[in-house]
């Protein structure tokens, strides 16, 4: 129960407070790292001919011919990929390996997923969460001026 | 991740909690509320709001929220979104990724690995099938479970 109580309560809250905040700041400046930057491969493209490796998170933003896309990284940065995928998935965000070619373009290889209707996941989550909202606030009250949540009587 | 809804639905197949039902469903969308929820507004917030999303980050997150109820329901509120966080868990344990699957480890390692049995947009099509389910398990849990039982020898007694 000294876990829950209100004894030493700031310390309960700052201490794993300041923990998930430190996890957060760690996790933003060594996370990117895993991520391919579009720009930094564009800066230099001699550098990086031949590279492989796999794309997350980005948006297919326009179809550039049959075999020719353009996507987006999380950054904003654009770069053309070669090869093949289905029409009409403009927006969708994809993951992808992939080879990067000087002067500055992407080869699709051969594993690939675009991950379709985000929209409706986000209409059916924004549901969900309506949903879970109203049957807690059901059993529980905001008391603004005790900043906590009690129980209906 | 699968949307918020098949975690919900998918969530009524577990052993629910008897008291404060509410804050196990709470729990069942708490790691997408901590770590996913700000990227819809904006993207970039990824990498920051990712230990959200990770089983230490949602015990801590878990933990941090139960100071927002009166102390003796801390205990209980901390139990019920972590067994629902939990869940929300498992289930993400068993999607497709091209790339890196969850962190699990985090911050221990970025080591990942995954159960992958379905793409996270393969949700959205079963979820028909998912609302069948729960409506039918319900309806056998009504006629057939506990609650059921009590009524029947609630029935008897008073004969």
């Amino acid at each position: 129960m000294a876990l829950f109580s209100d004894r030493h309560r700031w310390l309960k809250i700052g201490l794993p407070a300041a923990l998930l905040l430190a996890m957060c700041i760690y996790s933003a400046i060594a996370g990117p790292k895993l991520m391919p930057r579009f720009a930094d491969y564009l800066q230099d493209p001699a550098r990086f001919d031949g590279t492989r490796f796999v794309v997350q998170f980005t948006q297919i933003k326009r179809y550039d011919g049959p075999d020719r896309f353009t996507v987006q990284d999380i950054w904003g940065n654009r770069i053309d990929v070669t090869g093949s995928i289905p029409h009409g998935e403009e927006g969708c965000f994809i993951s992808f390996e992939a080879v990067f070619k000087s002067p500055g373009y992407l080869v699709l290889g051969e594993y690939w997923h675009i991950y379709a209707r985000d929209t409706q996941k986000l209409v059916v989550s924004a549901l969900a969460l309506v949903g879970v909202m109203v049957f807690f606030l059901r059993r529980f009250k905001p008391n603004l001026r005790r900043f906590r949540f009690e129980e209906r009587r | 991740m699968p949307d918020l809804l098949t975690h919900v639905l998918a969530g009524h197949f577990t052993t629910r909690p008897r008291s404060y039902r509410e804050l196990y469903f709470v729990g069942l969308i708490l790691p997408d509320l901590l770590g996913r929820l700000p990227m819809i507004f904006y993207k970039l917030s990824y990498w920051f709001i990712n230990p959200g999303h990770t089983p230490i980050g949602t015990l801590l997150g878990a933990y941090l929220i139960t100071f927002l109820f009166e102390p003796a329901l801390r205990r209980t509120v901390f139990r019920n979104l972590l067994l629902g966080a939990s869940f929300h868990l498992l289930l993400d344990l068993l999607q497709r990724h091209v790339t890196d699957a969850y962190y699990w480890f985090f911050p221990l390692t970025w080591k990942t690995f995954e159960v992958p049995l379905f793409w996270p947009d393969h949700s959205i099509d079963a979820l028909p099938y998912l609302l069948v389910a729960v409506g039918l398990f319900h309806l056998l849990r009504r006629r057939f479970g506990r609650g059921r039982r009590l009524e029947v020898a609630q029935s008897d007694n008073q004969r």
